[in-house]
């Protein structure tokens, strides 16, 4: 069957003086879907475009099972495309769109007929097929454009954003059909997203990409636990990790007035840290970080700080401790990317997640636990985690 | 399962969608054009084998030739006419055929018939109606009391050109409106309800909202409207002839470049100078689309401001 | 006139102070007695027209402008005949017909091929096509005369087709081409992705697409190419390859103050361009709408 390699994979749009995908090296296994993330602009959709056929490469080759396709016309790659826009045909019925791609190469029309009303069964498209998909709502039309790419049981899925025009609802019913038809053909696939809470449920693996460079592959577990550099850190998590400036000395990690100890865990986790005094850019996940109060044993680290706002949501608390130590931006995180909360963060703010349990409120001075096994360290040159 | 491509080039062979309208185009357009302007540089009379390369002597004539300023003058009165009735008259149909009155779709079907009536028939029923002696003008004027008013519209240089004028508007007032109404439909209701909330009067909300919208309309009508009337010719040889009658009163490039080129019956064949009016109609063709270009230049620029 | 036009807009109510019920009703009045009026100026030529081809030559002149007291059809069998309308009309048809469908078509293929505006010649296309027309007719004329001799069309209807076809793709390409640049490009990049050729994504999806545009292509072009006199004039005179309007006119030289039997021809030879308009004048009006507004 087919998996996909991208060689060296480059593209400058002419006209432009930055390339939207530079050297892009990515090795799909057959069957395996993967995320592509990243924000707004980074180059997904050209890498989607690239691998389909639409648009050509500037550099690099594509690898389809054992052949290089970089020179195929789209046609000839056996691979079918979601697109965010549907780019349903509207002026044919939902039957014609869904039989399109075999009207196309010919096949007979029982043999269509047969195909469709099986995709149509799958999908619940039944009763639609005689519309046009001026009359069909969102979910409908998306799970046209699901029709189409799938009758053709290609050897590639590709899909952008194929749920970003949905409201949340859907979104979430179709995030679940979809990974279950792609796990029942195993068609390898490539999914765009920008939505981590897609990138985290769908993937087998998640490729995380930045102003068209690739920052990290991995299993979502992976990218959550040991995100490769402060991009990747702050990209994933919602709310994102807080990074803060911080100093190694000896076997303790101090960032302002506060301090934390480097564990057994952190060793092994963060090689690159043993031996190493000096500056460091430290990672708290808000998710680590819990009221001493709520816990029955007693600390074994924490940090003492002041909350300046506490928001309540029901199952927790986002509560924000102001620190004096300073924090470091990855600025490329764009605003309301995260979906449940928008957080606007301040220098020396360090934003954790209560349990529902824990009594604080604002204005008061609260001790707060640190799981210590789960802290993460950057280079603060290059951004890289200390591997 | 494919083919590999030779060239990446061959990929988007869109040339190929272009080829076949381009080879009638250079066939019938430019190829005769080319032949024409070779034509243009000689001073052959369009009978007989008497001719002689002389350059650019024609295009140079051209520039101190009376009768082409007196024509060229003619076509831009009737421009000027016309533009002024169809930014006015045919605007303010359009406006109210887009507030859909009862019948709209009759009056609007109606009012496009002219365009697309034939030079023929517009001709003939035009020169009845202005018939002295038959005519419908005349003897309506003459029952509304205003007798004093009936006219030989066609032998006074004045109201000839005036009647030409009357019958282009006739033909071209389903152009303006169909055009304008074509803009306005395009423009969302949201935009003029803004508009209406901010307290904007009806007044303001068409010269400050609905107007500037419609610049693409304006644009585009000025321009058919410049090349129609400079390329004007079947009307006036309908209704007054080759020769501009009564005396080149009503004389315009077209029919001044058609009898140089080709003569008319009362000009006797000596004065027939193929060359010359070939070069007549090249320079207008060049004069125009320089003319074209600015006033799309300028017009474009005012869309982009407002 | 102009000042008055400013009265339109169907957002009056927002205004806080309403007219008065009685201004309205006279602004509404002035309002449909402008159309009124417009629509009288356009049709009354015509209705005259139509009613002097029922009238024989002495009705004509006692009562040029009254209902005829007899109807009379003698002026339509005479047209029929005497002005060979039997043989011109089908040329007509045949030679409008041909040159619309061609030429709106290749319009057509030239307006995809040119819409993919990354690609550097559209643009100098774009403008060769479409000055094409400012082109003059009465300089072109003879060359296309030469022309159409050599290559032996001379003396067939393609010797009106050929030119017909050329001279209707300026206009289709200032319709058709933004419109097509207006499609979105997602539609075309699916097409390619189902495994379409070039030439299936134009036929299957581009071409049904632009729909619209062509109605008003195939109708403004039709209307020329159907009333069209100098190019015949030159080009086709001979009876068998005559169209319509030349036909009607040397005809009528012989016959020119029989002004019931040349209306009676004007009427046969106009009937057909009116009821294609009509048929289409939906279509013709969306099509405009969306493409020449943005060229
Ligand atoms: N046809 C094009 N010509 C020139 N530049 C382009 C073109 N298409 C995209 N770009 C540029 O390439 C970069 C990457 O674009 P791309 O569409 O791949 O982003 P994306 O990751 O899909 O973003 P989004 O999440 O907004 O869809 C952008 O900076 C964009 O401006
Ligand atoms: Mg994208």
């Amino acid at each position: 069957m087919a998996n996909v390699s991208l060689k060296g994979l480059s593209k400058t749009y002419s006209g432009a003086d930055v390339p939207s995908l530079s050297a892009l090296e990515l090795d799909i296994a057959d069957g395996e879907f993967l995320v592509l993330v990243g924000p707004s602009g980074c180059g997904k959709s050209t890498a989607l475009k690239v691998i389909g056929g639409l648009e050509e490469p500037s550099e690099g080759s594509i690898w389809i099972g054992k052949t290089d396709v970089t020179d195929y016309e789209s046609r000839d790659r056996d691979i079918a495309m979601v697109f965010q826009s549907y780019a349903l045909y509207p002026h044919m019925t939902v039957f014609d769109n869904i039989a399109f791609p075999l009207q196309i190469s010919k096949v007979d029309r029982a043999e269509i007929d047969k195909r469709v009303r099986e995709v149509a069964d799958t999908l619940h498209l039944g009763t639609f097929l005689n519309q046009k998909p001026g009359n069909l709502s969102g979910g409908q039309r998306q799970r046209v454009a699901m029709g189409r790419a799938i009758i053709r049981q290609p050897s590639v899925f590709l899909m952008d954003e194929p749920l970003s025009n949905l409201d949340a609802k859907l979104r979430v019913r179709m995030r679940s059909e979809i990974a279950q038809i792609q796990r029942r053909l195993k068609v390898t696939t490539i999914y765009v997203t920008h939505d981590q809470v897609e990138a985290m449920t769908m993937g087998d693996r998640v490729a995380i990409m930045k102003g068209g460079l690739l920052q990290q592959v991995a299993s979502p577990d992976d990218i959550y636990a040991r995100p490769a550099n402060t991009f990747v850190a702050s990209f994933i998590g919602s709310p994102p990790m807080n990074l803060f400036r911080g100093h190694i000395d000896g076997n303790i990690v101090r960032f302002g007035s506060q301090s934390l100890p480097i564990t057994k865990e952190s060793l092994t986790a963060y090689p690159g840290i043993k031996d190493r005094n000096g500056e460091v850019i430290l990672g708290l996940r808000p998710e680590d970080i819990e009221d001493a109060r709520v816990s029955d044993d007693a600390p074994e680290a924490s940090i003492e700080a002041e909350i300046v706002l506490l928001e309540s949501l029901g199952a927790d608390h986002m509560v924000h401790l102001a620190l004096d130590a300073e924090q470091v931006h990855d600025g490329d995180r764009p605003a309301g990317d995260t979906d449940d909360l928008d957080v606007v963060r301040t220098d020396g703010v360090c934003i954790c997640r209560f349990s529902s349990r824990s009594p604080a409120r604002v204005g008061e001075r609260v001790t707060a636990r640190v799981s210590t096994d789960r802290l993460h360290f950057f280079d603060p040159e290059t951004g890289l985690a200390l591997r | 399962m494919a083919q590999r491509l030779k060239t990446r080039r061959q990929r988007y062979g869109h040339l190929w969608f272009v080829a076949p309208g381009l080879a009638f185009f250079l066939a019938v357009m430019i190829f005769p054009l080319v032949f024409a302007f070779g034509i243009s540089t000689t001073n052959w009379s369009g009978l007989g084998n008497d001719l002689q390369f002389i350059g650019l002597a024609n295009y140079a004539e051209i520039l101190s030739y009376g009768p082409y300023y007196r024509a060229a003058f003619h076509n831009a009165l009737i421009f000027l006419a016309i533009f002024l009735f169809q930014h006015t008259v045919g605007l303010y149909i359009a406006v109210l055929l887009n507030e859909k009155p009862r019948f709209m779709e009759f009056y609007r079907t109606v009012l496009f018939l002219p365009v697309i009536l034939s030079l023929v028939a517009t001709g003939f029923v035009w020169t009845l109606m202005l018939s002295p002696n038959i005519g419908l003008i005349n003897p309506a004027l003459q029952n509304m009391g205003l007798g004093f008013l009936a006219s030989q519209w066609l032998s006074h240089p004045t109201s000839a050109l005036g009647a030409v004028i009357v019958v282009t508007a006739w033909n071209s007032l389903g152009w303006a409106i169909i055009i304008y109404l074509a803009g306005l439909q395009g423009i969302p209701d949201e935009l003029k309800q803004a508009a209406a909330m901010d307290g904007a009067n009806t007044r303001q909300i068409f010269w400050r909202v609905t107007f500037p919208q419609l610049s693409p309309s304006f644009t585009a009508l000025s321009v058919l409207t410049f090349i129609g009337t400079f390329r004007t010719f079947d009307v006036v040889y309908v209704l007054t002839g080759p020769l501009g009658a009564p005396n080149f009163g009503t004389d315009v490039l077209g029919t001044l470049i058609y009898r140089t080129a080709f003569g008319a019956s009362s000009f006797s064949s000596a004065e027939i100078r193929f060359a010359f009016g070939v070069a007549m109609a090249l320079f207008t063709m060049l004069i125009m689309a320089i003319a074209c270009w600015g006033l799309l230049k300028v017009l474009r620029a005012r869309e982009i401001e407002t | 006139m102009t000042d008055t036009a400013v009265s339109p807009s169907p957002s009056r109510a927002a205004s806080l102070r309403r007219p008065r019920p009685v201004r309205r009703a006279i602004g509404k009045t002035l309002r449909t007695a402008v159309l009124v009026i417009a629509t009288a100026w356009v049709l009354i030529p015509l209705f005259f027209m139509v009613i002097a081809s029922f009238k024989s030559v002495p009705e004509f002149f006692m009562n040029p402008f009254g209902l005829p007291a007899e109807w009379s059809f003698s002026n339509y069998t005479r047209a029929w005949e005497d002005a060979h309308l039997s043989l011109t009309l089908p040329n007509t048809i045949i030679v409008t017909s041909v040159s619309v469908a061609v030429s709106t078509f290749l319009s057509a293929l030239v307006a995809y091929g040119l819409s993919r505006k990354e690609k550097k010649f559209a643009a100098g296309f774009y403008t060769l096509f479409v000055s094409g027309l400012l082109v003059p007719v009465h300089a072109i004329i003879l060359p296309l005369f030469i022309l159409l001799k050599a290559v032996g069309l001379f003396g067939t209807l393609f010797a009106l087709i050929v030119p017909y076809i050329a001279m209707g793709l300026p206009l289709g390409v200032l319709v058709l081409t933004p419109l097509a640049a207006s499609l979105p490009r997602d539609l075309i990049h699916a097409a390619r992705m189902d495994g379409a050729t070039e030439w299936q994504v134009f036929r299957r999806v581009v071409f049904p697409l632009l729909k619209p545009g062509l109605v008003s292509v195939s109708i403004l072009n039709g209307v020329w190419m159907w009333n069209e006199f100098f190019i015949p004039l030159i080009i086709a005179f001979r009876p068998e390859v005559q169209t319509m309007p030349v036909g009607i006119v040397s005809f009528i030289g012989s016959y020119s103050t029989e002004w019931g039997l040349v209306f009676a021809s004007v009427v046969v030879s106009t009937i057909p361009v009116v009821i294609a308009y009509l048929l289409m004048t939906r279509q013709f009006q969306s099509g405009l709408t969306s493409g020449a507004m943005k060229g």
